[in-house]
């Protein structure tokens, strides 16, 4: 049996206790994602941030993709937390943490769930500049 | 749905057999219409493409968004052309990644 975890929280993320939840002694491998927040987007300085979710439909969605990594690689220990609410600059947004018996297939599996999360769930971001602000996407900052 | 010819109270049955839907605002949607929900009522049969139709009547600030925006239905992705049902929750969705590629 495997862990599958879902935490959507206005507090700041621990990396350390996220990969914590997927260890396990059946697994060789364990990557974890931190996706932190930036302070510059095409060009223009960001001040903050805030996310904002739909969170009965987020936690659907994420658990969607947990059933396709499932179904593609038979894996469960998979763990994600959003963070929404106001973030500072340099904190992290969204932590992904896979653990499967062997490291390929940890890697492919840790970046198939964000590229995932940043398709399907409904989690947006506002960035503030100096001088205003819009909404973009959610929060994987996988660029 | 309620049944539309009972025969004999059609002053009663006809408002019932419309369809009132939540709808659920986030994001830049939420800012524009000033509201996180709405209600609405739409005539019976309607889709998620006339709910659409009906929030920009009221609030047209929403127009120039729609054509990006993907729909779920009671936290279901659905298509333009899908059917709602009394009490839906209707959840417009700017997109989650800058784009849908």
């Amino acid at each position: 049996m495997g862990t599958q975890k879902i935490l959507i929280t206005e507090e700041p993320l621990d990396a350390a206790s996220v990969t914590a939840l997927v260890k396990s002694n059946t697994n060789g491998g364990v990557v974890t994602f931190e996706g932190t927040t930036r302070d510059e987007t095409g060009g223009r300085t960001v001040v903050r941030l805030e996310y904002e979710a739909y969170p009965e439909m987020a936690e659907k969605t994420f658990q969607q993709i947990f059933d396709e990594v499932l179904e593609q690689w038979s894996v469960t220990d998979v763990a994600v937390a959003h963070r929404i609410g106001r973030l500072e600059l340099g904190e992290a947004s969204l932590i992904v943490a896979v653990a499967a018996p062997h490291r390929a297939e940890a890697f492919t599996i840790a970046m198939y769930v964000v590229d995932r999360i940043k398709q399907i769930v409904p989690i947006w971001k506002k960035e503030f500049f100096e001088d205003g602000s819009v909404w973009v996407g959610s929060a994987g900052a996988t660029s | 749905m309620a049944p539309s010819d009972g025969g004999g109270y059609n002053l009663y049955m006809a408002p019932s057999d419309r369809v009132t839907v939540t709808f659920r605002l986030f994001a830049i949607y939420r800012e524009r219409v000033g509201q996180e929900c709405i209600e609405a009522t739409l005539e019976p049969g309607a889709t998620v493409a006339n709910a659409l139709q009906h929030l920009g009547e009221i609030h047209p600030s929403t127009l120039s968004l729609m054509p990006m925006t993907m729909v779920a239905v009671n936290q279901e992705y659905s298509e333009r052309d899908h059917i709602l049902e009394p009490n839906d929750e209707i959840a417009l969705i700017p997109p989650v990644s800058g784009g849908w590629a």
